[in-house]
Formats: C-alpha cells, structure tokens, sequence
C-alpha cells in the first residue's frame, strides 16, 4: 500500500507516492534524488540525517516519509542559493569546522537551530546544541568556534533582531491538512 | 580561543599559511559525491546476510523462500563462488603466519558474528532486508574462543582446525645485551597493559557500487576506500579482470581512520554480482554491519619491563605482546603489532630491547590499521612503564624522560629496532609543553588539591611515531611509492593529479599550495583531481601520515620539472639564456632585465602551440613523477592533559589539555590543527569511553552507536595547541605528516594523568577506557580508599 | 525495516477503535524515536515482541498536543514534543523538575520531534535486548544475558528474570511530582496515577508499564505542587548507552520553617526496572532536618540495593546523587 505524499522541501512543493515504512531521509535521497542529507548510522543517534522540518531540526531518518505530509523540509541544499555560502556554512568554512564533510550538512542544521533560538552562544551551550551530531574528524573544537564566527556574522547583520530570542514553533502544519484517510478498517 | 599560533614563518607565497579549503564549499553545501550520492539507472540493492554465530558449522542455508519475495532479483551463497573467486590474502605477513582460506562468503563455517554467508540482490534495499529475514541458516554451534590469553592455552578450542594452535604468527625482535641490562638495573619496573578493541568508526560506513559496460569490457567499481590502486590491482587478480579494463573510483570518502585501508570480502564480491547480472549494483553497509564486519583497532596486551638505574636511567625494555587479530588476517593485520614492536623505545635512548610478538586467532572481526595503527600501542605501553618507573623513583615525570630523551645532536639515530629517526628536538618541544601548561603552577595546585581531598592528575606523554609510510626497501611495513602529475594547460591554469586518494584531510588544498608556489600561479587557479584510477597516475593510497610527505613531494618534483620547462621555454621566447630567466609573480623574467619577461600563461600558449619550442622539446607542459622515500620521517610532540577525577562517581573532568606537535615543516598550519585535534578526539575517546565488547560467546555486545560510545562534542575539552618545527631530511618539503599524531599521543597522556590523580590510593594502574564505573571501583577496591 | 499498514486516525476514539480492530501487532506511535528508529529499524524481535503489522499513527490527532496550566495544574498532551515541554514558561514556573528531566533527553534534534508519551512508553535500552542476537526474557526468549554477562548498566533494585532499567528521564520526574496518565481504551477512559503505572518484570516481563494493546496514554496531569515546594533534578550519564541516565535523582518535597522534611517523594532512574520511589529515603527523612540528615537517609539506599556482579558503583553513585540532589534543592 502506497500513500501520496505533499512535501515542500527547499521551497519546492514535490508529491509523491510512498510506502509507510520509507524514511524521510530516504525519501529525500532515494525518491527525489537530493543526496545533500547523509546516513550515518540510521538510528537517530549520529545526526548526519539532520534537515529542518517545519523549522525544526530532527533527524530524518527518524522520521517516516509520511509523517512529513503536509510539512516543510529544509535540507543543507536549501541553505543558501546561486552557488553562495550563508552566514553558518562560511562560518564552517573560515574556521574549519569540517573535514571529510559526512557529517556536516547534519550540523549546519543543528547550527541553524541553535542560532535561531539563541543568537548569542556561549561555548557551552554550543556544545551541548550540538551532542546529537557526532563527528569522527574534527573533535568537535572547530565546529565550536565554526558556530561562533557564524552567530558573530548573523549579529553584525541584524542586529535588532538578534536580541529577540525567537521560540520555536509547534509544528502544525500536518494538522491543517485533510485527512487523507479514515483510520478504521 | 586556543588555536596553533603562527609563531613560525610560512615558507612561500602560500606554503606555510592558513589557507581555507578548496573542498569544502561543495561539502558545505550538500555538494559532496559519496557512493551512495551517486545514482546510476537500473541500480540492484545488495544486502549481506551474516553470521549470528561466532563459531559455527552451517548446516543448512535455505534461501528459498526469500528468493521468491517480490523484487529480489538474486541471491548469491558462497556455494555460488567456490571457483569463481579466489581467496582474499592479506598482504602484511609474518614468515609464520598461518594464512587460513578467507572465501568471499562463507560456505560451511563461519568463525565470526558478522561474517557474510549470502547476499541478496533487490529492487531495492528495503526489500533486500525484507528477504533476509526470509532466509533460513541452521547452525551447528562450535565452542567460541574470545579471550587471547585464553586461547593460547592448551586445549583451548581452535578457530582454524587446520593451525596447530590458536597463535596465528610470531615476530621476534631483539638488540642490546637485554640480560646485562637488567642485571645491572637498581629497579625493574613491570607492568600489563590492555590496549582494548576499538573501531575506527567514520561517519560514513563501507559502501560500494559496481557497473560493468560491456561493449567497452570496462568494469567501473566506486568504493569508500583509502587505496583505489591497491584495491584494482586486488580486484583485477581475484576476478581475473586486467587492470586496464578495471577504473576504481574513490569519490568523497567520509572519513575512515584506517577502517577503509583493506580489500574486503563485499568490495570483491560487488564487481563480481555487476559483471553477471549486467546491471550496476550497490551495496551500503548499515552501522551496525559496520559495526561487526569493518576491520576493529588494538587489541593488544603488553607485558612490560623496563631496567632502570635508581638515578632514572633506562637501561633495556623487555615486552612480551599479545595481539588479538581475529579470524581472518585482512590486509595489514600482521603487520600492525610489528609497527609496535619497532616503536617501543619511543623517544629514549635505551640500549637493549627484547619485544615478543604474538598475534593470536580468536572469534572476532579482523584487527588492523585504526589511526596510528601499532604506533599508538607503542607510545602507551612506553609512557605508561616510564611514568610507573617515575612513581617508582619518585622522580617528576618531565624529569625521568628529560634524563633519557635522544639529544637533538645524536639525528640522524639508529635505533634499537634499526630504524634512523631522521631529526629531533624531543626536550626544547617538551620544555615547550610544560611552558604552555603552565606546569610548575599546576604541581602546585595538585598539591593544594590533594589537601582539600580533591583528585587532580597530571599526566604527560611524549611520543615519536613512525610516518611518511615508507621506503619501498623496508620490511615491514613499506608503502612505497606516490605519484603526481602537474599539468599547465593552454589556458595557464594547472591541474594536479594525485595517485594519493584523501579523504578529509585537504590535500585538494595542500597539493595546490605546493603547486601554485612551485609554478608562481594564484591558488585558485591550481585544481586538484584524485581517486580516480582511470584519470590519475599510478598510486598506493593514503595511510600512514604519507600523503603530505610522500604524495606532496610528488606533487612539488612535478612541479620542479614544469618550471624548469617552463624557463626553458620562455629562454626562447625571449631569447636568452636560461640560465638567467626566474619565476616570480606569475611571470618569467629576464634576471639582468626584468622588463624582458613573459607570463606563465604565454608560456603555456606556446607549449601547447608548439610553434617556438627549444630544438627538441617535447610539446605541452605536463609532467609526472613518482617519489619513492629512502627513509621514514619521525614527528614527535608532548602532550599535557590536565583532569579532576570524582571521588564518589568516577567520573573524569578534563581540565587542560595541551598538546605541542612538531610534524617538520608545515603547508597549511590550520590542517594540521584539524588533524592534530580531530586525532586528540579519538584518542581521549580510546581512553574514556570507547570498547569494543564480545560476550562470552562472540556475541558483539557493543553492536550500535547507542552502545559503542564515541564521543560527542560535550564530552571533550578545548585543546590548546601549538608546534614546533623540525624538518625531516627524508623528503625536498621538510614535512613529516601528522595524520595520526594526535591520536598517539592523547591516549597516555589521558591515562598518565587520571593514574597520576589516583596515586594518593596507592593505584599504579588501569585499563581503559576510564569510565565513572571503572574508575570508582579502583578506588574502591584500594584499601586506602574506605 | 519490516513494512507495515498506516493508520491515521483523526481522534482519540478511531485510534483505539483501530489498535481493537488489528489487535495485539498494530502499535501506536508518537514521534517514532523509539519505535521506528530504534525498535523497527534493528529489527529487534522476538517470540514476546513481533515487529509490528500496524503503526497508528497519533501525530494526526490535534488534540493530544498542548499544555494547559491551570489552579489545579498541568495537563500535557502525550504527544507535546519533549522541545514544547523544556520551551514552556508556565510549566517551568511550577514544574521546574519535569523541565529539566526533559531537558535533559538525548539531543535537541531528539527532544524536537520525541513526544512526552513516547518518552515515557519507550522501551528499555538494554544492550542485550537491544541486540538482535540475544533472545532474553523480554522478547519473549529464555534467557537474561545479564545474569552472567556485562551488567554495569543494569538494575541494583528490584530485578528479577529481567534486570533492565526504565529507561524514561520523564517518567522519573513525573512519578516525583505525583501525576497521573490519563489513558483511552474500548471501555472508556481511565486514570492512572504513575505511582500504580510501571511494572517490573515480576509482574509482566514482556510489558513495562500497565498499558493495554489497544489503549493510548493521551494526557499527563501533574497536580500543583504545594506552595515551597522544593524541586532538583540530576542525571548521571557517562555516555555508554547513549544519553541514558546511570542514574538520575528527582526530587520534590516540603520543608516546614525549620528545615524540617514535611512531605515529598524521591524517585530514582537508572537503578530499577520502575522509576524507584525511594520511600525509605523519604520515610527517614519525615520530620527531621533535611541538611542533618540526608546523608544518613540517603544511606538506606544501600539496604534496598541488591547490586550484580559489575554495578555496584550504581549503589554508591545513587547515595551521593540522592543527597547532592537534596541538598542542591535546598539551594
């Protein structure tokens, strides 16, 4: 039994037909061939798989495909445009936060994450943002500092609305959509 | 922030200097090529069904059933293959090493939890698990040997029936007068040390794919591997395929530590399914696959003695080594504890060494090459006996290997093991450390520590290792050769084709460095191509911190001969003699009259035209060539690690860690940071956290990341890091490599300090890794403690 | 992973009226951390515990998100993400302890998309049970490989066939505030305080909590705690099993003026196959100086613990976190 599927991933509203079972992680690599996003260990433990989901960063191998019905994925694809770098993946890039780069698109979502909520980290609070993202290369200090430069650059842009710490949203996009189906037999 | 200071001076326009990565705006931005990135049409899935048991006669494999499940497509037993494909040898040998059959897939018995027995061909992978679960073994149960010592014990159950014991191979080495030696010690210092099984672990698991044209007879194989060279020239002889009709490709590999340094039984077995069914296949290795049937690391113990005078003079090291290596010998397994062997003196002058070697079989996954491969065992077991003789003596750690460090006057030095360390400067770098940690302050501050009852340790480790992998001459472990080709093309701009195949370290930007100063081109203008055998010139791969110091020479020799071309060329051009025409900023000038100059790109336009060549030149600018080292090179460093341990809970803070490196000259100094601090991570995860562990009947308890506990990013401190810069004599570039460094010398430099934080309760040692448990019950079991 | 049918009900009464209809092998889930990517994708099975046929999916059912704080206290929906809980302003005000039992769950990749329900529903993270290969008592097997295998993680309290531990940093927490689930089934809703919620594998080593195949947690309610009341929260991880607690301690009491204990419970994770109330610690510090006698009362634990070959450190650990934790909301 396939299920159809709406999902907007980088902007781009994509529908599909899928089993239950296909993760959204696979979805995005298999079905729509958006290969950004990486397996590490598909058991929600190492994070590479980590995209945005309606704003949120989760593990998308944690994720079936069908639960993203209705919602928005960002994947690192979706981070910057034209062949430029956003603010966190040049953060990345000046202080060296990757090496050979499996992990990467997976903590430059979690990156986001902890920026958007708070604009300002400290080392800490870095840290422990990021401790569902494991990195075998750089021993994590370069991410830091990586995550750092990164809130610096977003903080000489916007400096206003930097101080406003914003909350996450619920994620409720899936409630608005119709029922696809009725649940009994 | 603790970064490297730039304390030393670059030695170019762009050699020396922190140059940001040309890989990584692809890899930032999702960019990357990965095997599983890459999609070819008609793709069949393949998953492996494997061994539950870790010793066991199949008696019956039914894969009926599973072969009727909707898009499976095939499923292959090892009955399918018995002379199709030949036995996977290892290449790293012992003279009497027992080499046991390593069939492809297993055919009547398996001997460890993760052995491949059959592989299923699918749609795709979900259905590819789907079948497995459909297929039905039926085992006999043998009895499991797991623990070393235990099986080299008569009667201990056998993993090869066909080998008389379990002692897979022995490996001798003796120099000195050892006998006299202990005679004449006021003190003999022993110990054990457990050096645990551990995983390399990269991010990205094994994964291969595989696609054979037949019109073209061309079989295409794209592998997460380290060694595209060797793995081809493997292929070609186990499936009977010439190596001109084979291309490996190793795309963007994530990560592999040593992990991807084999020839594995999937990677023979996936060319083979391309070449019958006609169709590509790809096989990406699940972690907890990765987990059971990727090569492991360590696994070693070693009982040591150490001579030593009651000033702190060492006079001989004897060590006897167990090495569990597993089932099957994979590709280096043999000769990693041998690296061992050779390194045991580490940085000291001590005149007679006995080391006894034996690599046993048990009901495991392979041991071999995990980052620092033999060397990092080496550095323990000497820092750690040096460090029990300091406590022995009561004698400051800094001050036992002060006393018995080579002088930097006594390079180039043979050692006891025959080995020429190429250059030193062991005590100025260590001084260095202690400066940085401020060491004398925190003996001070332990000793106020201790007076409130609190646990600080410091522990200090200074090690050499063993790079630049190797002269093709030696045995073992070699490595030889590396190649390069640089090439001007017509536009000026210059291609870099490396035999050496990187995975994360960021040769693409090294080798562009060495090649844009060497050629006098902007660094954006060099691209660096690699892990392809079909456009790359011969190579070996990349292991053993060689890349730099031997593929990077290659790149530079390359480079030389172009510019010297290149000044032949533009001699003509402008009509003088060649003797008098430099390179400098782009252009080749006239010495007497700089405003007689042609640039880079003219020169190249007129190699390529051919129209105004010297008489005889060839055409085009494009040279290769192939650096074979006469001698290893030998960075060393001194690491500090500072901790608190917790009296009730066990658990270790790290408080401080420094580490001074001095890996010779330097091409891009924020690298070797990433390197020497990504190696600090995995050896303080060896230390604290990471194990690999079987039960008691080869079952891999320890068979998920949730269980196999690699640290994450709040588990580890800031590193404070800096260099100091001796170059080696053993390559044109001065550098050494610095690859493994890291994970060489955190390791005793961790353990050292939790000892040494504990010695209030008379604890000389523990095994790691140094868990809260482990820990609190040393302490527990001291009765100094209650 | 095994296929399986997708239900989406769109209210709490199809969810149950479809966990009757398929019967025993349909499950519900909530965020998935456990069940698909744990349970589901390592294929952990058994005669005890097929892989499921059916997944219910409740991320359909609006109304089982959302947290309400009223006089008479919290009311959480079961699948508010962990992420919306640690976020809540009004129940950090009042609930600090569950705050921080939350907050301290894996990672935020995981708290994003992991529900309160599932958290509590989850099943234990012992390695063997875990592993594929091991056939244990709580798939259904005949055999606990921690009896005579590597236990250090195992349970000090209350094991028997089965030695796991929960494995639910909110569940400990929850049990300290005294709140009750509040559970749908064919035969109507019921509530059940957490107090009466958990069950050891004495009583069923298949299950660990008294919930049916076809019954769905749908809310939590946490009573207002009495006005002073003293909260802490503490956890111990080292990083084997993942963010697992070794043991955590949560703590919520009273005091009277003179820093006397008035009421209050102390439940610890990580030691038992339950969350372990702890009313031996409570019982002798009834009365007395909470600061003068901790130490002693945080002893007893020791009389109750019945430690295996490599966890005795748990026992030690538990006393000097029980009493840190104490004192630590002492302030």
């Amino acid at each position: 039994m396939k299920f159809p599927v709406e999902i907007t991933v980088n902007g781009v509203k994509r529908r599909s037909e899928v089993e239950p079972r296909l993760l959204l992680v696979h979805y995005l690599r298999d079905v729509l061939e958006i290969t950004g996003t990486h397996v590490g260990c598909e058991t929600g433990i190492c994070g590479a798989c980590t995209v945005h989901l309606d704003d949120e960063a989760v593990k998308s191998c944690m994720v079936l495909a069908v639960q993203a019905d209705g919602c928005s994925v960002t994947t690192v694809e979706g981070l910057a445009s034209d062949g430029t770098l956003d603010d966190v993946q040049q953060g990345f890039w000046e202080e060296h936060g990757l090496q050979c780069g499996y992990c990467t698109p997976g903590l430059l979502m979690s990156a986001h994450d902890l920026l958007r909520k708070s604009p300002n980290p400290s080392a800490e609070e870095i840290r422990r943002a990021i401790n569902g993202n494991l990195c075998r290369c750089t021993g994590y200090q370069t991410i830091v500092h990586s995550i750092q430069n990164a809130a610096q650059k977003m903080r000489a842009k916007k400096p206003a609305a930097a101080k406003q710490v914003q909350p996450a949203k619920l994620r409720t996009s899936k409630r608005k959509r119709e029922q696809r189906r009725p649940a009994t037999v | 922030m603790a970064q490297i200071k730039q304390t030393i001076k670059p030695n170019g326009k762009y050699m020396g200097r922190r140059i940001m990565r040309k890989e990584d705006p692809r890899l930032l931005s999702g960019k990357g090529a990965y095997v599983d990135d890459i999609h070819l049409p008609n793709t069949a899935h393949v998953a492996f069904l494997r061994s539950e048991h870790a010793n066991a006669r199949i008696t019956k494999l039914d894969i009926s059933r599973a072969r009727a499940l909707a898009g499976v497509i095939q499923i292959v037993t090892g009955a399918d293959l018995r002379g199709v494909v030949e036995n996977i040898p290892p290449m790293g040998v012992l003279p009497d090493l027992f080499v046991p059959q390593h069939p492809v897939l297993a055919t009547d018995r398996v001997r460890y939890v993760g052995e491949p027995i059959a592989a299923v061909l699918a749609e795709n992978p979900y259905i590819a698990q789907d079948a497995l679960e459909l297929i039905h073994v039926e085992y006999d149960p043998l009895p499991v040997v797991v623990e070393m010592e235990k099986a080299i014990e008569p009667g201990s159950p056998l993993v090869h029936e066909q080998s008389k014991s379990n002692v897979a191979g022995t490996f001798k080495l003796d120099s000195g007068d050892i006998e006299r030696a202990f005679r004449k010690a006021d003190r003999i210092v022993t110990g054990r040390f457990v050096n645990q099984r551990v995983a390399p672990m990269p991010m990205e698991a094994r994964a291969v794919q595989a696609d054979y044209q037949a019109g073209e007879k061309m079989l295409t194989v794209w592998s997460a591997t380290q060694i595209p060279h060797l793995l081809r020239s493997s292929l070609s002889r186990l499936l009977k395929v010439p190596e001109n009709r084979l291309r490996v490709i190793a795309p963007d590999v994530g990560g592999a530590f040593g992990g991807k340094l084999n020839v594995y039984r999937e990677e023979v077995l996936l060319p083979l399914l391309a070449m019958r069914l006609g169709r590509p296949v790809k096989w990406i290795e699940t972690r907890r696959e990765n987990m059971r049937a990727m090569i492991h690391g360590r696994d070693q113990i070693n009982y040591v003695e150490l001579a030593v005078t009651k000033d702190g003079r060492m006079l001989g090291l004897k060590c006897r080594t167990l090495a569990d290596i597993g089932a099957y010998p994979q590709m280096l397994t043999a000769a990693i504890p041998t690296l061992t062997a050779i390194m045991a003196t580490g940085c000291y002058k001590i005149p007679a060494l006995s080391f006894e070697l034996t690599d046993v079989f048990t009901n495991k996954m392979a041991t071999d090459a995990y980052r620092g491969a033999g060397r990092p065992e080496a550095t323990y077991l000497i820092e750690r006996i040096v460090d029990m003789a300091a406590a022995e003596l009561k004698m400051d750690p800094a001050e036992i290997r002060s006393r018995n460090f080579l002088k930097s006057s006594e390079f180039p030095f043979t050692t006891p093991s025959g080995l020429i360390y190429d250059s030193g400067n062991y005590k100025t770098c260590m001084d260095k450390a202690l400066d940085l940690a401020g060491y004398n302050k925190l003996r001070q501050q332990q000793e106020r520590a201790r007076k409130q009852g609190r646990l600080m340790g410091i522990g200090l480790s200074t090690y050499v290792e063993i790079c630049a992998m190797g002269p093709a001459t030696s045995d073992p472990p070699g490595g030889g050769w590396e190649s390069a080709t640089v090439r001007i093309e017509p536009s000026g701009k210059v291609t870099v084709l490396s035999g050496a195949s990187p995975h994360g370290q960021g040769e693409e930007t090294t080798y562009a460095q060495i090649a844009a100063d060497q050629l006098s081109v902007p660094f954006d203008d060099v691209t660096v191509i690699h892990g392809d055998t079909a456009s790359v010139p011969p190579g070996v791969g990349t292991f053993g911190s060689r890349n730099t110091a031997v593929g990077g020479t290659a790149v530079y020799m390359s480079a030389q001969k172009i510019r010297t071309k290149m000044e032949a060329i533009a001699a003509n051009l402008l009509e003088i003699n060649p003797k008098n025409i430099v390179l400098r900023d782009g252009t080749l000038q006239s010495k007497l009259n700089p405003k007689k100059s042609v640039s880079v790109r003219e020169v190249a336009r007129a190699a390529y035209t051919a129209k105004k060549l010297p008489p005889g030149m060839e055409p085009g600018l494009s040279e290769t060539s192939f650096f074979s080292p006469k001698n290893y090179t030998f960075p060393f460093g001194t690491h500090v690690c500072v901790v608190e341990v917790e009296r009730e809970t066990g658990e270790v803070k790290i408080i401080k860690y420094v580490a001074m490196d001095d890996c010779g000259k330097v091409i891009n100094p924020m690298t070797v940071e990433g390197q020497v601090q990504g190696g600090i991570a995995q050896g303080l995860g060896q230390a604290l956290y990471e194990e690999i562990i079987y039960d008691d009947n080869g079952q891999l308890v320890t068979g998920s990341l949730m269980d196999y506990a690699f640290p994450k990013a709040t588990q580890l401190p800031e590193y404070i890091c800096d260099r100091t810069e001796t170059p080696t004599t053993s390559n044109p570039l001065g550098v050494k490599g610095v690859g493994e460094a890291g994970t060489i010398g955190a390791t005793p430099a961790l353990v050292n300090a939790v000892v040494d934080a504990l010695a209030p309760y008379g604890i000389q040692h523990l095994d790691m890794p140094l868990k809260p448990e482990k820990v609190w019950r040393t302490i527990e079991e001291k009765p100094e403690a209650r | 992973m095994k296929n399986f049918e997708l239900y989406e009900p769109s209210n709490v009464r199809e969810a149950v009226a479809t966990l009757v209809k398929i019967g025993p092998k349909a499950k519900v889930i909530g965020g998935g951390s456990d069940l698909v990517a744990g349970v589901m994708k390592d294929w952990v099975q058994g005669n005890g515990m097929p892989l499921p046929d059916a997944l219910v999916d409740l991320s359909t059912i609006p109304q089982l998100k959302g947290i309400k704080v009223d006089k008479t206290g919290a009311t959480i929906g079961a699948m508010t993400t962990l992420t919306e809980i640690v976020e809540s302003k009004d129940l950090q005000k009042q609930f600090s302890l569950l705050t921080q039992a939350a907050h301290s769950v894996a990672s935020p990749l995981i708290r994003n998309f992991g529900t309160l329900g599932g958290n509590i529903n989850q099943r234990p993270r012992c390695w063997f049970y875990r592993g594929a290969e091991f056939n244990c008592y709580k798939k259904g097997g005949d055999f606990c490989y921690s009896v005579g295998g590597d236990n250090r993680y195992h349970a000090i309290i209350g094991g028997e066939l089965c030695y796991i531990v929960h494995p639910s940093d909110t569940a400990t927490a929850l049990l300290a505030l005294n709140a009750q689930a509040k559970i749908a089934g064919p035969r109507g809703d019921r509530t059940v305080p957490f107090d009466q919620y958990f069950i050891g594998p004495r009583e069923d080593v298949l299950r660990e909590n008294i919930l049916k195949a076809d019954e769905v947690m749908t809310e939590v309610f946490i009573p207002t705690p009495a006005p002073g009341t003293k909260q802490a929260w503490s956890k111990l991880k080292n990083r084997q099993v993942y963010d697992f607690a070794i043991v955590s301690v949560a703590a919520a009491f009273t005091t009277d003026a003179s820093g006397n204990w008035a009421d209050g419970r102390v439940v610890l994770g990580g030691v038992a196959p339950v969350p372990y109330r702890a009313t031996n610690i409570e019982n002798q510090l009834k009365g007395k100086n909470v600061k003068n006698s901790i130490k002693q009362a945080a002893a007893t634990i020791r009389t109750a613990a019945r430690p295996m070959s490599m966890n005795a450190y748990k026992v030690d650990v538990a006393q000097t976190m029980v009493e840190r934790t104490i004192l630590g909301a002492l302030g």
